[in-house]
């Protein structure tokens, strides 16, 4: 193969190297997932993979729930700390087999179990995620 | 939630496309103003279509660079080698690319347009500038071809309008190798995988249609450059499977 210039040779791959693993980085963080996950307009069933702060959630009796909804919660249960979802009125549960240790910033991947008007008569809408995966980012936490 | 997304996503489209435009200089498969005019209309089609898009839309290249490698030394022998050593200029990115571009434009249209028909479109437009670049590349190593036209007499290899079986089966393949890449990671349903496949080999048997009738070359006058042709039978199959496809949802 001629080579024009190895230097710029050089620089391409480089560049290419850079961009692979920046882009792998930043899908791990959660940041690069294209065309974002929106839980506002997930139903039960869809899969979504979303970047948040949470912490543990507590069950009887503040939660409320019904015993319906309390055994769709596995070991761990945790509620997503999210100001703007919040003031739209969505409370998102994420629950798991395995517990999230670390309490900053987590990616999760999982499935929607339901999604419902909350029974505490609040008028705001229940989310809860099965957790597939917890990954804490790396780049941006 | 996660913010700030998209500021990164570019960074790593830049970069990427950089790389791959600096590249393509580096190794003399295109010159500055071809590797200039790749870089844009792959940010075009990154920005629209997305990274998966640009995916697929760069295999054409590296395709294209290791056929026009394959065989250098017979197609020099037989003068049917691409001008300047195989490297291609900005007309040449045109040709190949614009038609894709053009349907990548098609994205913002939802849902006048379904996004799944800008896809198809899309590919349909990759297929058909790689299925006729292999055919020429790999068709002009053949024995023996023959002009597309009725009485269909032997011609050289390489001749404008000339076929043969191996080029054939070279355009079959990469209508084939675009059209399974976009499945992998575009996320083309495999149902409407024949769309583009089929889309891509017609593309490439109207290219030498028009090389056999309406482009001009050294022996020849005529209305069509080959960079003319080049567009033509990339666009005019993507446009059809683009209506097709947003009228048959």
């Amino acid at each position: 193969m001629s080579v024009r210039s190895r230097p710029l040779l050089g620089l391409a791959l480089a560049l290419l190297a850079g961009a692979a693993v920046l882009g792998t980085l930043l899908h791990h963080d959660g940041a690069l997932v294209e065309g974002g996950t929106d839980l506002m307009d997930s139903e039960a069933g869809d899969d979504v993979r979303f970047k948040g702060v949470v912490q543990p959630f507590l069950t009887p009796p503040e939660s409320r729930l019904t015993p319906a909804l309390g055994a769709l919660l596995s070991d761990y249960t945790y509620i997503l700390e999210d100001a703007q979802l919040e003031g739209d009125g969505l409370l998102v549960l994420v629950t798991g087999d395995e517990p999230h240790i670390d309490t900053d910033a987590v990616v999760v991947s999982g499935t929607v179990l339901h999604r419902g008007l909350h029974p505490d008569r609040s008028g705001r809408v229940l989310l809860i995620v099965q957790a597939d995966d917890w990954t804490a980012p790396i780049l941006f936490r | 939630m996660s913010g700030a997304v998209e500021p990164l996503w570019l960074l790593v489209i830049l970069l990427a496309l950089a790389g791959l435009s600096i590249l393509a200089y580096a190794v003399r498969a295109l010159d500055m103003l071809g590797a200039v005019a790749s870089f844009f209309l792959g940010l075009e089609v990154a920005l629209l279509g997305g990274l998966d898009w640009l995916v697929v839309m760069t295999v054409f290249p590296a395709l294209s660079v290791l056929a026009t490698r394959v065989g250098a030394a017979t197609k020099r022998e037989r003068r049917v080698e691409e001008a300047r050593g195989g490297e291609r200029g900005a007309p040449n990115v045109l040709a190949n690319g614009l038609a894709a571009g053009l349907a990548a434009l098609a994205v913002p249209l939802a849902p006048l347009v379904p996004p799944q028909a800008a896809l198809l479109a899309f590919v349909t437009a990759v297929a058909a500038v790689t299925a006729d670049t292999l055919a020429s590349e790999l068709g002009a190593l053949a024995r023996t071809a023959h002009r597309i036209l009725p009485p269909f007499e032997p011609a050289p290899p390489g001749t404008n309008g000339a076929v043969s079986w191996p080029g054939q089966a070279a355009a079959f393949g990469g209508a084939v190798a675009i059209t399974a890449i976009a499945v992998w990671v575009a996320d083309l349903p495999a149902g409407l995988a024949w769309v583009p496949i089929l889309g891509g080999f017609l593309g490439c048997q109207l290219d030498s249609l028009l090389g056999a009738t309406l482009e001009r070359d050294v022996e020849r006058e005529g209305p069509l450059s080959k960079q003319d042709v080049n567009f033509l039978a990339s666009a005019l199959p993507a446009f059809l499977v683009l209506v097709l496809a947003s009228l048959i949802r």
